[in-house]
């Protein structure tokens, strides 16, 4: 899944400075947007999640069962290791992603020639498309014949199974995931550095801060609501991923790259079980509006101990 | 430590950065250009021993590459071209204007971001099929049109610039679309770009809503057409795939994007960091 | 004005005439999974049929069976379809059971091509689901031993294995490490093995051979009333166990290989089961660089022999248009009357005049698959087919395949999981 600025409620939170009421051009405005949003967005999103509560299979007329799909999600051991496997992957990911991006931004941020050929590179494996991503990194993760097996048995370790292994398989799909996405949190990042007034760490300097303590002080504070921003965005995007493993793994070997969204598209077309597979991304809904629910008052939390 | 010894650090951070976060593209790359037997083996050489266009040519004599760049172009411009019009105007009335329901409103426009589009496709080509445009442009440029982040970081750009020079505009009775057109969209350059690139990107790439909602080359996009010979994983098809072929077809996928990207890379961190993503 | 009243006129016409091109020509949707070489071929044969017939345009569709799929069913869900859906035998059942394919048993009792007596029995058999006949019947396909001719000879092997002692010995022959030691040899060295003697799937085809071993020895997989799993859980881990110990005690086959054919052709493994669809990359590879190779029956290792089949055949979907169905049964006809053509990708041939004819005989590599046709088992035609079999999903068969042979697991238990498994996807109705 491509992680877009997808940011969750703390906007919409915020009163946003507003002089006067203005309904009916408000209206104007908001208006084209909103006939396409309701119709090819949140129609068929709230048609998608009520089909949770029929038996539908593609065809036919859908019967309401109410409850029943939940239910079944009590019987249903693949659901847990699907779960399993996305929380096991967001939280691998999400730190890594969060370190490793943070600390491409403060290095390229640095004012030294050949930055911006940095930044360039960093972001560039985000423009090319999941399916082309899987196929290529399928190739470079092979096992007997992959570049990076290649390379490691030179120094020792020799033919790790990437993707034919359940020990390994979601390391390889993390492994790309961090390569893909790296450059997109980094600019996120890169945009948070500009912000803060140079003052700052020049007054911390004179304060007899050094390096670590600048970062520790300066840098890291002001940087909070960049990071959240991150974070939340990359939590998102990690409990919905699919494409990577669509492509490079189908879920396997065994379960063991079976993720929740990937877990919804199997059970909905290809079993052609659409009640049970929208029943699913209801919960999935229902969690992430809690992430982030939980997420925006954690951080509030934070700041109110700020000030 | 002196400037010196910084700077060999620098290069030499830098060198390994680039190299990691390009090795990838350029070993398609490379992979694409050489004969089948160069490509399986151990015996690892960046540049090859003997090059050849066979695969390039191959698939651009089996299949209607060309027209799907084209549809692919089209689409991914158009769709652009819409979202930038919608998502300003959305966005300007959800950062300035006072109506009734807006937090709402916009809080459910962006809790769509939590519905994976693997329940939401078949509802959508019904609709598209009632209205009879399944296996058009429209089908594969309308719903881009309903897309969330784009209205999400214009309003928070809105958000982020001073409104004293909106306030003087309105004090000389301009409206409120002359003051978006004249006055704040000029700004908004930065903005507007980041929210181009994505969307382009975004179209560009996708999948799976164009093979459910395509069905004639008239229409496929380059996604949709290459998927049928990118797959590399054994006994998913019947009979030999070949890697070089499927890298070509990745080249002619990725290519075009990273192209786009090269030129307005500039104006896209700069437009990312000016749209009051910060948090 | 007279201009704009010129243009006015050309756009009419233009018009009227597109129009009247569009109400000749009519245009067949047709729909299939041939990603690899064979796409080509019948792209070929379509081609030449539009060129035959002017006034009739076949509109190819091929994307991988599993998307494809995945818009066909979207396309039902509106109420649209192709015209013609290319599938497989066994994967009838599952769109049967939906509505989305209807009987052809009355085109057939009509038709001069589709004959029983012109084809193979067992080609015929296939298409029927509950007494009634779904699908047109194309071509099948089994697994076979292909084998590397030269490695054969180096190591002194003068026929191809037909049964297990005659492969355990090939194997041990064949399997060779760094320093040329087979395996027993004194100062073998499993970790540094350069040649495997055959090779060993990781992906759906370990259960289709599994499959075919299990019914060497005579196993049922399902019960007769379909409703849950009838496996004979000692002749199940018979079978698993003997492909396991091909990996992990005779180090035979390579452990989580991921690309057989390329590693056959490489020379990486002397031996290949597959299906004769990687005939045209092995003929690529003879004309390239001289590799020699043949093919030999599937061996029959336990009891009697049995192997893993499927085939392609042609459905009519329900939601078609009905004014077109015509066009598409007399090009489905024109196919099959010109299927020697598709020959071409490996297929086998299912009808008699063709297996009969002296330009099939002349095909390589080719008789000793037709001659296994009447082993040929596939997996069982249920409305549930995919829920236990797809290929790219974790299913129970899928699972059990890959922690036996990825993960060296205990085969007894393994396979009771997945029995347990299937009866619990069966009993809910």
């Amino acid at each position: 899944m491509r992680i877009l600025p997808r940011n969750a409620t703390t906007y919409a939170v915020q009163a946003a400075a507003a002089p006067r009421r203005q309904f009916p051009t408000a209206l104007l405005f908001v208006l084209p947007y909103l006939i396409l949003f309701v119709l090819f967005r949140l129609g068929p999103s709230l048609a998608g999640l009520a089909i949770g509560f029929t038996n539908w299979q593609a065809v036919g007329t859908p019967q309401w069962i109410g409850f029943r799909n939940f239910e079944a999600m009590g019987r249903d051991p693949r659901l847990g290791e699907a779960f399993r496997n996305t929380v096991g992957f967001t939280g691998v990911i999400v730190p890594l992603l969060v370190v490793l991006s943070l600390a491409l931004a403060i290095f390229l941020n640095r004012p030294y020639r050949g930055r911006a050929l940095g930044r360039v590179a960093v972001f560039m494996p985000f423009v090319v498309m999941s399916t082309v991503v899987g196929v290529l990194w399928t190739w470079i993760l092979d096992k007997d014949f992959g570049l990076l097996n290649v390379y490691l048995s030179g120094v020792g370790i020799a033919n790790i199974p990437w993707l034919v292994s359940e020990r390994y398989a979601m390391w390889g799909v993390i492994l790309t995931t961090v390569w893909w996405t790296v450059g997109y949190n980094m600019v996120l990042f890169l945009a948070g550095l500009q912000d803060i007034p140079g003052e700052l760490y020049e007054a911390a300097r004179i304060d007899g801060a050094g390096a670590v303590g600048l970062f520790r002080f300066v840098t890291l504070p002001m940087l909070a609501p960049t990071t959240f921003l991150v974070i939340m965005l990359t939590i998102i995007n990690s409990f919905q991923i699919f494409d990577q493993v669509y492509v490079m793994t189908s879920g396997g070997p065994g379960t063991a790259t079976l993720t929740l969204v990937q877990y919804i598209y199997t059970t909905s077309f290809q079993f052609q079980k659409f009640g049970y597979g929208s029943a699913v991304t209801v919960i999935l809904f229902l969690m992430l509006v809690f992430v982030a629910f939980f997420q925006i008052r954690a951080y509030r939390r934070g700041l109110q101990g700020v000030e | 430590m002196s400037i010196r010894v910084n700077r060999l650090i620098w290069y030499a951070l830098l060198t390994v950065i680039v190299v990691l976060a390009l090795a990838p593209i350029a070993w398609m790359l490379t992979t694409a250009l050489r004969p089948e037997t160069e490509i399986v083996t151990t015996d690892i050489h960046w540049i090859p021993r003997q090059f050849t266009v066979t695969h390039f040519e191959a698939i651009l004599s089996d299949y209607p590459i060309l027209r799907w760049l084209f549809n692919s172009l089209f689409v991914s411009a158009a769709a652009t071209l819409l979202v930038l019009v919608l998502d300003s105007l959305a966005g300007y009335a959800f950062a300035r204007m006072e109506f009734r329901g807006r937090n709402i409103l916009f809080m459910v426009i962006l809790s769509m971001l939590f519905v994976p589009m693997q329940v939401t496709v078949v509802p959508l080509f019904i609709l598209f099929s009632r209205l009879q445009l399944t296996d058009t442009y429209w089908a594969l440029i309308l719903p881009v049109g309903a897309n969330v982040t784009g209205v999400f970081l214009m309003r928070q750009f809105f958000l982020s610039i001073p409104s004293e020079l909106e306030d003087a505009a309105r004090v000389d009775g301009a409206n409120a679309l002359r003051i978006l057109v004249s006055v704040v969209l000029p700004l908004a350059r930065p903005a507007l770009t980041a929210v181009a690139i994505l969307t382009f990107l975004s179209t560009w790439n996708s999948f799976f809503w164009p093979l459910i909602a395509t069905r004639s080359d008239e229409v496929r996009t380059l996604p949709v057409g290459i998927a049928q010979f990118l797959s590399l994983r054994a006994g998913m098809v019947q009979g030999q795939q070949s890697i070089g072929q499927s890298m070509a077809g990745a080249v002619f996928a990725a290519l075009p994007p990273i192209i786009f990207f090269v030129i307005l890379q500039r104006y896209f961190i700069e437009g990312i960091s000016r749209t009051g993503l910060k948090g | 004005m007279r201009k704009y009243a010129l243009l006015v006129l050309v756009v009419v016409l233009l018009g009227v005439f597109s129009l009247t091109a569009a109400q000749d020509e009519i245009t067949l949707e047709f729909w299939g999974g041939w990603t690899g070489p064979d796409g080509a071929i019948m792209q070929e044969l379509v081609d030449r049929y539009s060129a035959e017939n002017p006034n009739v345009n076949v509109n190819l569709t091929i994307q991988a069976w599993s998307p494809l799929f995945d818009a066909f069913i979207a396309a039902a869900s509106a109420g649209e379809s192709p015209d013609i859906m290319a599938m497989h035998p066994q994967e009838t059942a599952m769109f049967i059971n939906l509505g989305l394919i209807g009987p052809v048993d009355d085109i057939v009792a009509n038709s001069s091509v589709f004959v029983e007596e012109n084809y193979v029995p067992k080609a015929w058999e296939l298409q029927f689901y509950n007494g009634q006949m779904y699908a047109f019947p194309f071509d099948l396909g089994v697994h076979g031993l292909f084998y590397n001719v030269a490695l054969f000879e180096e190591a002194g092997i003068a026929a191809p294995p037909s049964n297990a002692e005659e492969l355990l010995e090939a194997a041990r022959l064949l399997t060779k490490d760094a320093n040329g030691n087979h395996p027993g040899d004194e100062g073998f060295d499993p970790a540094n093995i350069v040649q495997y003697a055959i090779n060993m799937h990781t992906n759906h085809h370990a259960f289709y051979q599994w499959y075919a071993l299990y019914n060497q020895l005579g196993g049922q997989l399902l019960s007769e009333d379909g409703t849950q799993c009838a496996m004979d859980i000692d002749k199940a881990t018979r079978a698993w166990q003997w492909l396991q110990d091909l990996v992990y005690v005779n180090y035979a086959a390579p452990q989580g290989q991921t690309d057989y054919a390329r590693d056959f052709i490489a020379g990486r493994t002397a031996m290949l089961v597959d299906g004769p669809w990687q005939i045209p990359a092995l003929q690529a590879a003879a004309a390239e660089s001289g590799f020699r190779w043949a093919s030999a029956p599937y061996p029959t290792i336990f009891d009697q022999p049995a192997v893993w089949g499927s085939g392609h055949n042609f459905t009519l979907p329900t939601n078609a248009d009905p004014e077109k169905r015509d066009e598409a049964i007399a090009f489905i006809e024109w196919l099959a009357e010109n299927s020697f053509s598709w020959l071409a990708s490996g297929q086998l041939p299912i009808r008699q005049d063709i297996i009969a004819s002296p330009e099939f005989a002349e095909l390589e590599g080719r008789q000793s698959f037709v001659d296994m046709l009447a082993n040929q088992k596939l997996l069982p035609n249920i409305p549930k087919f995919s829920e236990i079999f797809a290929s790219n999903a974790p299913t129970p068969m899928m699972v059990m395949a890959q922690r036996i042979l990825l993960e060296q697991a205990d085969v007894r238990s393994t396979v009771q999981t997945a029995c347990d498994e299937i009866t619990a996807i069966l009993s809910i109705p």
